[in-house]
């Protein structure tokens, strides 16, 4: 198991190194300006002197590279500075900035993840924890009424999108009602019994938005799976010897079925670690989605390059995961 | 307690009484919450991207002199405005002396004086700086501190108008002390620095997370004993101006929201609820068609929309644009897409309203006829009958190509229906603005390489002098490949006269015949067809209807006198 890991890692190296050159060179495609959002009145030798202090004309190589060495070597050094308090080499080395706020942008993205997981992770949790009960039993009752009201149900998570259930949400429940703030306020620390009411009245509505989606999406392929397994021989014999139908569903069927799940639960980790885009913008949370987006439109290369590579690192390391989860649920699957 | 001094806590409490609408003690006022939309990423103007991040940084950094609401120069660090009168200006022009306020005192206590002027000059003047704003800095010699409160600036050349260098909110002074190791290209790895400057107005940065939020408490040094009123501001940011709005006209959550770009429906709307106030004021921003007045053909190719691959084969005749804009109905344009924001006009040079020349006023109201009849008269006339004008085998078929935008884009439907009226067939075209707007020389749709015949974007000039904007349409301002499409000059419009008359304004000191040049100038510009103005539009902002003392200001920052804000009891 050890060494599948290992093996694993390994092979996941130039496939990272690939894929964050493949991103440099996407980017460096794209027809981009980092000083397109400065105002009309300023010249355009000002604007030409801008670029070429952010290093913009710089050969693509060079460019590549001292990002490579900013991010890989110098990101750890100073992390390990931070957290060991040791001084490791050069302290004025220079970090990977970003070229709008002119930060680090690891410390950009140390500043936008707690949101994001606060809000799009708890969605994640509480979408699992209602697709799997809901999955399981309209499986187990297919067609009755259970089951077409989960269907009706998924299907608006699926398609209504978040975009239009947001603004909805906020007319309602902040406009009208005046339950819930609309505006998600990220300098709030909860230290007491008032702030953390306030954190969670400030979670209902993207929680609730993003949590819908998810669950949607998740339900339903514990149905399709349940259902596939129901109708095996194993099942059969389960109840043949008498097994609860309690213990049927829950011990044989349901474990069985959650294979292809965990790989779909698996693989959808790092998109919450991306944050949710729409939801971010809709109700002001500024995470990590926000964060890339306006990267994006602000022709902030560094910080959108550091946030795909991320992204990247992520999807290889829980594909990882999830193959390492097959093992455990199923002791047939064996990696050595 | 003795009588006298109870008369004397009585009498101190009646005139605190008194004076409470108008008058509060500092920080009494308790919390206040501004929405900026597009958030603040960076806080020294030097290096900051607009308006989104100099204003929130005008609540700390200061200039030597503001413009007030009505676009007048007020002194804020200086004693006076420098004017010949007053002998501040000298008299061959070539220099000016500001006179600091005493007892200025930074934020961490220390002392305000001239060296920190000088400093923030040479900061922005050294190579390498990423400064943004060096042309404020343009003819600039030498700036030196005569004392330690007195500052001279000299020019190269003579300078009728001196007042660019440290007025207005993009050029304030920066603390020698905090910013000493940031120069040249330093100045763009100071993150600490950049994230927090030290300032001297009434508040100072508590925290700040580019792209999402700041919040600032009062700066304890601060001038005024009084003030500010309220004791913490946050800037939040996100989301998009319909949020922003909503925030403040709806829900109440926030005081104050910046930049309301709306539709003028959904802003009626909520303003319905009664609230908050929509604020409104008219700068110097000008919806404008550029018309290309060279020839755009793709068959050109390296020599297309330059002088050397000729002219237009029909928008070089000022009668069809004088008909394209004849027939335009503005005042439905603004109905539809601006509401209140916006208002008709065929000035380019539309503020400050001592400047609009009024001269083209015939444009204000459609006369489909009179284009018709203009159109006949230039020779274009629909000789096959598809219904589009035609001459010599070329039809009056258009390119018209603008930013992707709500409004653009209604304005482009709008325009395209009312030129087809007057037989003009119109293409549109809807680029992403970090492409239109952007310098990427591989791109063959910015808006300064022009392969179109026309397209809309607004420019404005800050503060309230047009000479620099008036500066762009000269020959030398032309963007070519020469010059990697720099240049304002987006129309190609190359007359000598004008260079002459822009020389001219250069070496006028009096203002009533600056006015007269730069009417005229206009004029001409007008009359030229380079540019067919749409809508002169405003700066929307909204606050709630507790706020007081908000003094909406296109000239400034809007935040320009937060110290004197209130919350009404």
């Amino acid at each position: 198991m050890l060494t599948y890991c290992l093996r694993r890692l390994a092979f996941s190296v130039p496939v990272l190194v690939l894929i964050s050159f493949a991103i440099f060179l996407l980017m460096d495609l794209a027809p981009n300006d980092p000083t397109s959002n400065l105002p009309m009145s300023i010249p355009a030798d000002t604007r030409a002197q801008l670029r070429e202090a952010l290093g913009i004309g710089d050969p693509l190589l060079t460019r590549y590279l001292l990002w490579c060495k900013q991010f890989f070597i110098h990101e750890p050094l100073n992390w390990l500075t931070n957290v060991t308090g040791l001084a490791l080499g050069d302290p004025d080395r220079l970090r990977v900035l970003s070229w709008s706020a002119r930060v680090p942008v690891v410390d950009l993205i140390a500043e936008r993840l707690p949101q994001t997981l606060w809000v799009v992770g708890m969605s994640y949790l509480l979408g699992i924890a209602i697709a799997l009960p809901i999955g399981i039993y309209s499986a187990y009752r297919q067609h009755g009424w259970f089951d077409h009201l989960g269907s009706f149900i998924s299907m608006i998570g699926y398609s209504v999108p978040s975009f239009f259930l947001g603004v909805v949400m906020i007319i309602v429940f902040a406009v009208k009602l005046n339950w819930l703030p609309s505006v998600y306020d990220t300098t709030l620390r909860v230290t007491d019994w008032g702030s953390l009411m306030e954190q969670f009245r400030q979670m209902v509505m993207p929680v609730a938005i993003l949590a819908l989606y998810n669950a949607a999406q998740i339900s339903r392929y514990m149905r399709a799976s349940m259902l596939d397994n129901l109708h095996h021989d194993y099942v059969r014999t389960a109840r043949a010897k008498g097994a609860s139908e309690r213990r049927v569903m829950l011990r044989h069927v349901a474990r069985n079925s959650m294979l292809p799940v965990v790989t779909v639960i698996a693989l959808g980790i790092p998109q919450v670690l991306a944050g949710a885009v729409i939801t971010e913008q809709i109700f002001k949370i500024n995470g990590i989605g926000e964060l890339l987006i306006s990267a994006i439109q602000s022709g902030d290369l560094p910080v959108v390059q550091t946030l795909t590579f991320l992204f990247a690192v992520l999807v290889v390391l829980f594909n990882l995961f999830a193959d390492i989860a097959y093992g455990l649920l199923d002791p047939r699957i064996s990696y050595d | 307690m003795s009588s006298v001094f109870k008369n004397a806590a009585l009498a101190a409490m009646s005139v605190s009484a008194l004076a409470t609408p108008t008058f509060a003690e500092r920080g009494t006022q308790g919390d206040l919450k501004l929405f900026y939309w597009q958030a603040p990423t960076l806080l020294n103007p030097y290096l900051a991207s607009g308006p989104k991040d100099s204003e929130p940084a005008s609540l700390v950094l200061e200039p030597l002199a503001r413009h007030d609401e009505t676009g007048q120069m007020v002194p804020w660090l200086a004693e006076a405005i420098p004017t010949m009168d007053n002998g501040g200006m000298a008299a061959d022009m070539r220099s000016i002396t500001w006179r600091l306020k005493q007892g200025i005192k930074w934020s961490d206590g220390s002392n305000f004086t001239a060296n920190d002027v000088v400093f923030t000059a040479n900061y922005c003047l050294s190579a390498d700086s990423g400064c943004q704003v060096s042309a404020k800095f343009t003819d600039v010699d030498k700036i030196e501190a005569l004392d330690t409160h007195t500052v001279k600036i000299s020019f190269s050349k003579p300078k009728p108008y001196p007042y660019a260098p440290f007025v207005g909110l993009e050029v304030p002074v920066l603390q020698a002390a905090q910013f000493a190791d940031c120069m040249g290209a330093n100045a763009l790895n100071c993150s600490a620095q950049n994230l927090s400057p030290i300032g001297t107005g009434p508040y100072q940065i508590t925290e700040f997370k580019p792209g999402d939020v700041v919040t600032y408490d009062i700066n304890p040094f601060y001038r005024d004993a009084a003030k500010p009123g309220f004791a913490n501001v946050t800037i939040k940011g996100g989301g998009d101006a319909s949020g922003a709005a909503r925030a403040v006209l709806e829900t109440g959550e926030f005081d104050y929201a910046w930049n309301l770009q709306l539709d003028p429906q959904v802003l009626a709307g909520m303003k319905a609820a009664g609230r908050g106030t929509v604020v409104t004021d008219f700068g110097t921003a000008v919806e404008r068609l550029q018309v290309n007045l060279t020839d755009p053909s793709a068959d050109l190719n390296d020599i297309r929309s330059t002088h050397g691959g000729g002219a237009h084969p029909f928008l070089a005749d000022p009668r069809v644009t004088k008909a394209l804009s004849l027939a335009v109905d503005r005042d439905t344009l603004v109905a539809i897409a601006y509401g209140d924001t916006g208002r008709a006009t065929c000035d380019v040079l539309a503020a400050p309203a001592i400047y609009a020349s009024g001269a083209n006023d015939d444009c204000l109201t459609q006369n489909l006829d009179r284009a018709r009849a203009l159109l006949d008269e230039a020779g274009w006339t629909d000789s096959d009958g598809d219904g589009i004008r035609d001459k010599d085998g070329v039809s009056l078929s258009l390119l018209f190509q603008t930013s992707v935008n709500p409004v653009r884009q209604t304005t482009q439907d709008l325009l395209k229906a009312w030129w087809a009226e007057i037989g003009v067939e119109t293409e549109l075209r809807a680029i992403a603005p970090s492409v239109f707007f952007g310098g990427d020389q591989s791109s063959p749709d910015t808006y300064q390489k022009f392969y179109a015949d026309l397209e809309m974007f607004t420019n404005f000039f800050p503060g309230n002098d047009p000479e620099p904007y008036l500066n762009n349409w000269t020959c030398a301002a032309i963007p070519t490949p020469e010059n990697g499409w720099a240049g304002m000059n987006v129309p190609r419009h190359c007359n000598p006269d004008y260079d002459a008359l822009v020389a001219q304004l250069g070496n006028t000191v009096d203002l009533g015949e600056r006015i007269e040049i730069s009417k005229q100038l206009n004029n001409m510009l007008m009359q030229a067809g380079a540019l067919i103005p749409l809508v002169h539009r405003g700066e929307v902002s909204a606050h709630a209807a507790s706020l007081q003392g908000v003094r909406m200001n296109v000239w400034d920052s809007e935040l320009w006198n937060i110290a004197d804000w209130t919350r009404a009891k």
